[in-house]
């Protein structure tokens, strides 16, 4: 298993997750919870932006 | 004089569709004298709303277990009001045109104004708030001003979602430093403009802010959806972070956060069967 490529993809991940929090207080728990709940990631089928133009 | 959400507002009517059968239907729906059959007659006259409004009631959102084929059998199952949402809903999705793709992409700002329109609904029922389908509907109009911005100041609309992205001011407070207002005064000014409920335009003018209206529980509820929204990156309105979260508008709904998963599922299944009608 390449465990470098996913490092380096998980990395990416959660720079992006904390860009988007960028003016998110992490400290509250909702927020905490929308930040970091992984049940929540790609509750739609196919959610990216390109896919629904 | 320098540009004011008003005047800015009254340059973009030239350029929107107002909702003309919502406010016709509204007029008969407080005429005592009138009746169902004279409410479907105003919807009928315009065929592209009426087919809309059909595949609307008959998709799986609904899902009644017989198809509904006209709409006065409509107005019957799912209520006058309900359907005057709807018919709202289906003519402001449809106003606006000609907005740059660099600002945003219609169908994207759509899906997350429906998102948290389905999103504010389903936290007024879990929250225990009667009549939650006119949270729908302020979900669904309470970034609309944003769209007045790109549409009329599309450069400066641009400044300011560049200076949120790549500076360090959420990007409301870079539209009013930048543009003199921002997106929730647009909002407010063209909802009024409109002659729609002023609930709406109260929601849409204080959702970033529900403290300076006391935490009105509609005004709350459409803040808490924007932010989870925001978050699971259902479209976007051109606003590229989650906003930040008034605690005490989430304390005012006193809800657990174990809710907030399974509720965003169901925001997930219905966001795809709302907006295959919608958009």
């Amino acid at each position: 298993m390449d465990t470098k490529h996913y490092d380096v993809s998980a990395a990416k991940a959660l720079a992006e997750r904390k860009e988007l929090f960028r003016y998110a207080d992490l400290n509250h728990p909702l927020v905490a919870l929308l930040f970091t709940d992984a049940s929540l990631d790609h509750i739609l089928p196919d959610e990216s932006e390109t896919a629904w133009d | 004089m320098g540009l004011t959400a008003h005047s800015l507002v009254n340059k973009s009517l030239k350029l929107v569709s107002p909702p003309t059968t919502y406010a016709r239907i509204d007029e008969l729906i407080h005429d005592p004298k009138s009746s169902i059959d004279d409410i479907s007659k105003v919807i009928n006259a315009d065929p592209a709303l009426t087919t809309r409004l059909l595949k609307i009631v008959n998709s799986p959102f609904y899902g009644f277990p017989s198809q509904i084929n006209t709409i006065s059998r409509a107005i019957a199952v799912i209520g006058t009001h309900e359907l005057t949402q709807l018919v709202l809903a289906t003519s402001v999705v449809k106003a606006f045109n000609g907005i740059p793709h660099s600002l945003v992409k219609m169908r994207t700002f759509w899906l997350h104004s429906i998102a948290c329109a389905i999103c504010a609904k389903l936290l007024a029922e879990a929250a225990g708030y009667k009549h939650s389908e006119q949270y729908l509907i302020a979900g669904l109009l309470h970034n609309i001003g944003s769209l007045v911005l790109y549409q009329s100041v599309p450069e400066l609309a641009a400044e300011a979602i560049k200076s949120a992205r790549f500076g360090h001011e959420v990007l409301h407070l870079a539209e009013q430093r930048v543009i003199g207002f921002d997106h929730t005064e647009a909002g407010e000014a063209l909802i009024q403009a409109w002659r729609l409920p002023e609930s709406l335009a109260f929601v849409a003018r204080h959702h970033h802010n529900p403290v300076a209206v006391g935490y009105a529980a509609e005004v709350c509820i459409v803040h808490v959806a924007d932010v989870m929204i925001s978050a699971v990156l259902f479209g976007h309105s051109g606003d590229q972070h989650v906003p930040p979260l008034d605690p005490l508008a989430w304390q005012r709904l006193n809800l657990p956060a174990e809710i907030i998963p399974p509720l965003l599922r169901k925001v997930a299944i219905q966001l795809e069967q709302l907006a295959a009608s919608l958009l």
